[in-house]
């Protein structure tokens, strides 16, 4: 069996064109691509099963998660700047996980929610809607 | 506002090029990259956005280096002392400059007491 551990692991943006580290992550969701269905059922099928068929395309999903939000940190700052000052094309990143494979996207919709609570440490959401297919593969972080 | 890389870095428009250090950056952010530790300031705007003063460049640029080679909080001060320098793949640390070398086996003890 072989394992990769999350320790370790980075989260990666474009910041002023330089592909940059996102400070104080906690945790990321990166795990709901599926592939587009449209439901093929017809009169004449006997089968109470309703049978399904790819339409060919992805969605791609989003990049999610948690880290602990400090708005005078520059990452944080420059991630702020993605909601307040939309960028026009998609935001290249990647995770490079901890064996130093990766996975490349384009990002765009970018969001953030602040969680306070009175026995944590300052909380932020995030959340990036995925432009096309992310890739996978080992390569430079 | 202009700023110039001091490590090189990867590009985020093109992939797979790499930024040399020097590599000028004109962007209406470019002072980020400076708080990062990662540029510095090549014009009056950009120090002026960046504000930074030595002792800061400093906690940023160890900032930088522990988030870029992905380190635990756990782990902060071995990082920082040279003694280790990340993550082999099953989570143990690599060895750093300053790592303590490890105890000898019973086999290898043995063998140091003849």
């Amino acid at each position: 069996m072989s394992t990769v551990i999350c320790k370790g692991t980075t989260l990666k943006l474009t910041i002023s064109t330089v592909m940059t580290p996102l400070s104080q992550v906690l945790s990321i969701d990166a795990g709901d691509m599926e592939t587009e269905t449209f439901e093929s059922d017809t009169l004449e099928n006997g089968s109470p099963g309703i049978p399904y068929t790819n339409t060919g395309r992805t969605e791609p999903g989003n990049v999610s998660g948690e880290l602990f939000f400090d708005p005078s940190l520059a990452s944080h700052i420059a991630y702020l700047g993605f909601i307040s000052s939309p960028p026009t094309s998609p935001v290249a990143g990647k995770i490079v996980f901890s064996n130093a494979q990766l996975m490349a996207f384009s990002a765009v919709g970018f969001g953030l929610g602040v969680a306070v609570a009175l026995k944590e440490g300052l909380k932020g959401k995030f959340k990036m809607k995925l432009s096309g297919l992310p890739t996978f593969s080992a390569g430079a972080s | 506002m202009k700023c110039r890389l001091t490590r090189p870095m990867s590009s985020g428009e093109e992939p797979g090029r790499i930024l040399p250090a020097g590599h000028l950056i004109e962007h209406a952010d470019a002072y980020l990259l400076v708080r990062m530790s990662i540029a510095e300031p090549a014009d009056d705007e950009c120090q002026r956005a960046a504000d930074m003063t030595p002792e800061k460049t400093e906690a940023a640029r160890l900032a930088f280096e522990r988030l870029d080679h992905g380190i635990s909080p756990e782990d902060f001060e071995d990082f920082d002392a040279g003694r280790m320098t990340g993550y082999y793949a099953d989570g143990t640390p690599i060895p750093g400059p300053n790592a303590e070398p490890p105890e000898p086996s019973e086999f290898e003890a043995a063998f140091l007491d003849v």
